[in-house]
């Protein structure tokens, strides 16, 4: 049966990312006509992926942390852990194969460490993450103290290279996150997880493992930061114990300007994605309107402020639309 | 709903494709880059918001503004990031894009910013990196002589203590690669004097609020037992508010250039205390590098130095600090040994600095004849 034109405007105007969309479009569209002077072909965007492929993985592992009520700020210091962690075993002689494995392995389990302590030990989010963020930060720099090393010319020629001769390969960064979120969102245990961030006490009474989807929360954002971390430190080819301490914010800004709750149970990681690609064309902006240097700041803040009051306002609609407190996994 | 997302992304992909055509010919026809009036500039600083910052993109500001005058520089462009390296290189990228001819890079991450580097040398970019020292082959590096602050810094302090007695350090920020350059040479230096013995050592993060609260704990830790005070830059005033919270007259610490830490130490009797100007001016020098370079100068040989961060390339500018502060302003001391810098009294700072405000610092470096002398 064809439905009407309205049902699918209707449809639109509930997508949780539509506004991070939106702003995304719009900041491409005026980089490219208002502003005079910038290039954007091929290797403009590719080399803006490279660029953002790092924060975008954590955001959409944020995503998934956020969507069950919780926060994660230990993300950008795991990227540096990542980060040395990595460049210290192909300078010790690891071949990246295993060296790449391990740094993965150690993600999902700091982010398991994150998980248990939140949900079997019920200490708040943000202080387990404040604290493991410490920790990971102390460990970056015990294992670096002083930026420098080299990746396997291996990593690097992949990173800079094509997959099938035109795709940029940080696409696989991405799209490895993208897809195992999206077989989970669609299983019993994706519906379950929006259903313990929009009440957890129901949730528990209805019968929900609301540790084991924490946890699953907290392990996937310690896979993608682990991701994030290997696309980043194959576009720069170095070590830096300091290399994703600004990330977090950045991560979880995206997230809340792609339409997800920070109370938890509503939005989806596309957001958190068109979110990362906008904030990297602002900066591409306001550098290109030349603004004083004195002022970028709080021209870049107040373009973000509009940015987020816009998701809040769209995100407030859409839910309307879907009938009060009614939520997306439900 | 999956349609409408299906529709929206392939509406997005469409919008990116026609991104991608038809600009290529269009900069091609102008890609010969002969600057019209001067060449275009682009300064990137890896760090925001505190006082050094702000003095170093004044100076580079008008240091640009001379330059447009003379008619070498077209345009010129400052941005700023906090340590955010995907920042940097998403302001890199769009600056190099919009067809500039030279990039001053204080880098953000020394090890990170290689795509930056590699961006730049394909679109024929001249690359300074500057303050932080960085090595990066195809470019050059115009930095402060850090090792030469702390060494200076840490011999005064071990002088005035006659090479013995207790110290607390407050060193700048773990990770940080100036901190990193300096940290060993006061080890380095200490070590010369085993009788000095450090009481504790911790990071203050070059913030005047996170140094006093150090201070206050090494205070309420160690009271009467210390003896003096090693700290970095920038964190003077804090360690300054530490010792007066706590009602204990300060009698011997290193400090900061900055005219608010100078006049407090022209207010503390019995305070003997050196600052050792780490330059913000060092951006002009950069600039005046840059535009000899572009105009197609180069060095006189042995002008080079080697790298700070990699000895074993030879790219470097080192400028020595501009002025070293104490209170008789001896320029025979023995920490003035081999050094170009310039000794002065408090006062003599203090009247460099009469008609600036108190987030002032004291600035110098190299002039530009100065510079000019260093190419063929």
């Amino acid at each position: 049966m064809r439905r009407p034109l309205s049902y699918y405007l209707r449809k639109l105007l509930k997508w949780s990312a539509l506004p991070a969309f939106l702003l995304m479009a719009a900041s491409f569209l005026i980089v490219k006509y208002l502003i005079t002077g910038t290039n954007i072909n091929a290797s403009y965007i590719t080399s803006f992926l490279n660029t953002n492929t790092a924060v975008i993985c954590m955001s959409i592992g944020v995503t998934a942390v956020i969507l069950t009520g919780g926060i994660d700020i230990s993300l950008g210091a795991l990227v540096s852990l990542c980060n040395v962690v990595a460049v210290q075993l192909m300078m010790h002689g690891v071949h990246y194969l295993p060296a790449l494995i391990i740094v993965l392995l150690m993600a999902v389990a700091a982010g398991a460490v994150n998980g248990a302590v939140v949900s079997y030990l019920h200490v708040p989010p943000l202080l387990t993450t404040f604290a493991t963020q410490t920790v990971f930060a102390g460990l970056a720099l015990t294992v670096m103290r002083v930026p420098g090393g080299r990746i396997a010319g291996e990593c690097t020629s992949f990173y800079y290279g094509k997959l099938f001769g035109f795709l940029p390969p940080t696409i696989l960064f991405i799209l490895v996150p993208v897809v195992i979120w999206k077989i989970y969102r669609r299983s019993p245990e994706g519906t379950r997880l929006y259903a313990v961030g929009c009440d957890e006490g129901k949730a528990f009474l209805s019968g929900i493992n609301v540790e084991r989807c924490r946890m699953f929360a907290y392990c996937f954002a310690g896979f993608c930061a682990g991701m994030g971390a290997i696309a980043y430190t194959f576009y720069v080819s170095a070590g830096d114990p300091d290399l994703g301490n600004s990330l977090d914010m950045r991560a979880i800004s995206a997230a809340v300007i792609g339409g997800v709750s920070l109370s938890g149970g509503y939005g989806d990681v596309a957001g958190g994605i068109f979110g990362c690609l906008f904030f990297g064309m602002l900066t591409n902006m306001i550098v290109s309107f030349k603004v004083n240097v004195f002022t970028q700041n709080l021209l870049e803040a107040l373009i973000l402020l509009a940015g987020v009051l816009m998701a809040i306002a769209v995100r407030n609609r859409s839910m309307s639309l879907k009938g009060g407190l009614k939520r997306e996994g439900q | 709903m999956k349609r409408v997302k299906l529709l929206s992304l392939v509406l997005a992909v469409i919008a990116v494709m026609s991104l991608c055509t038809g600009f290529t010919a269009a900069r091609d026809a102008e890609d010969t880059r002969v600057p019209e009036g001067g060449f275009k500039i682009a300064c990137s600083t890896g760090m925001g918001g505190n006082t050094w910052v702000a003095q170093y993109n004044e100076d580079f500001t008008q240091h640009c503004e001379e330059y447009k005058e003379m008619g070498l520089v077209s345009d010129y462009q400052i941005v700023n990031t906090n340590a955010d390296l995907t920042e940097q290189i998403n302001q890199c990228t769009a600056l190099i894009n919009s067809g500039i001819d030279c990039l001053i890079l204080w880098p953000a991450s020394t090890s990170g910013v290689q795509p930056i580097i590699e961006l730049a040398k394909a679109n024929d970019v001249l690359v300074i990196i500057n303050n932080d020292p960085a090595a990066f082959e195809g470019t050059y590096c115009v930095c402060g002589n850090t090792t030469k602050f702390s060494e200076i810094l840490t011999r005064w302090l071990a002088t005035e203590l006659d090479g013995k007695g207790n110290i607390v350090r407050i060193e700048g920020m773990a990770g940080n690669n100036s901190n990193e350059l300096r940290v060993p040479v006061e080890d380095e230096v200490l070590a010369e004097y085993p009788d000095i013995v450090t009481l504790a050592s911790g990071n203050g993060n070059y913030s005047q609020t996170v140094a006093q609260e150090v201070m206050t704990t090494y205070l309420s830790t160690y009271g009467d037992k210390i003896d003096g005070v090693l700290a970095q830059d920038v964190m003077g005033d804090g360690i300054l508010k530490a010792y007066k919270n706590a009602g204990v007259t300060p009698t011997l610490m290193t400090g900061d250039y900055l005219k608010s830490y100078l006049k407090a130490w022209k207010e503390t009797p019995g305070l003997r205390s050196c600052s050792v100007t780490y330059d913000a001016y060092i951006g002009c020098t950069a600039l005046d590098v840059a535009i000899n370079l572009l105009q197609g100068k180069t060095f006189k040989d042995e002008v080079l130095q080697a790298n700070p961060a990699d000895p074993s390339l030879i790219n470097s500018i080192v400028v020595d600090p501009a002025y070293v502060v104490t209170l008789e302003g001896d320029q025979d001391a023995p920490w003035m040994e081999g050094l170009t810098s310039k000794a002065i009294t408090l006062d003599e700072a203090l009247e460099l600095l009469e008609d600036k405000d108190d987030t002032a610092a004291l600035d110098g470096g190299l002039s530009t004849e100065e510079v000019n002398a260093l190419f063929e």
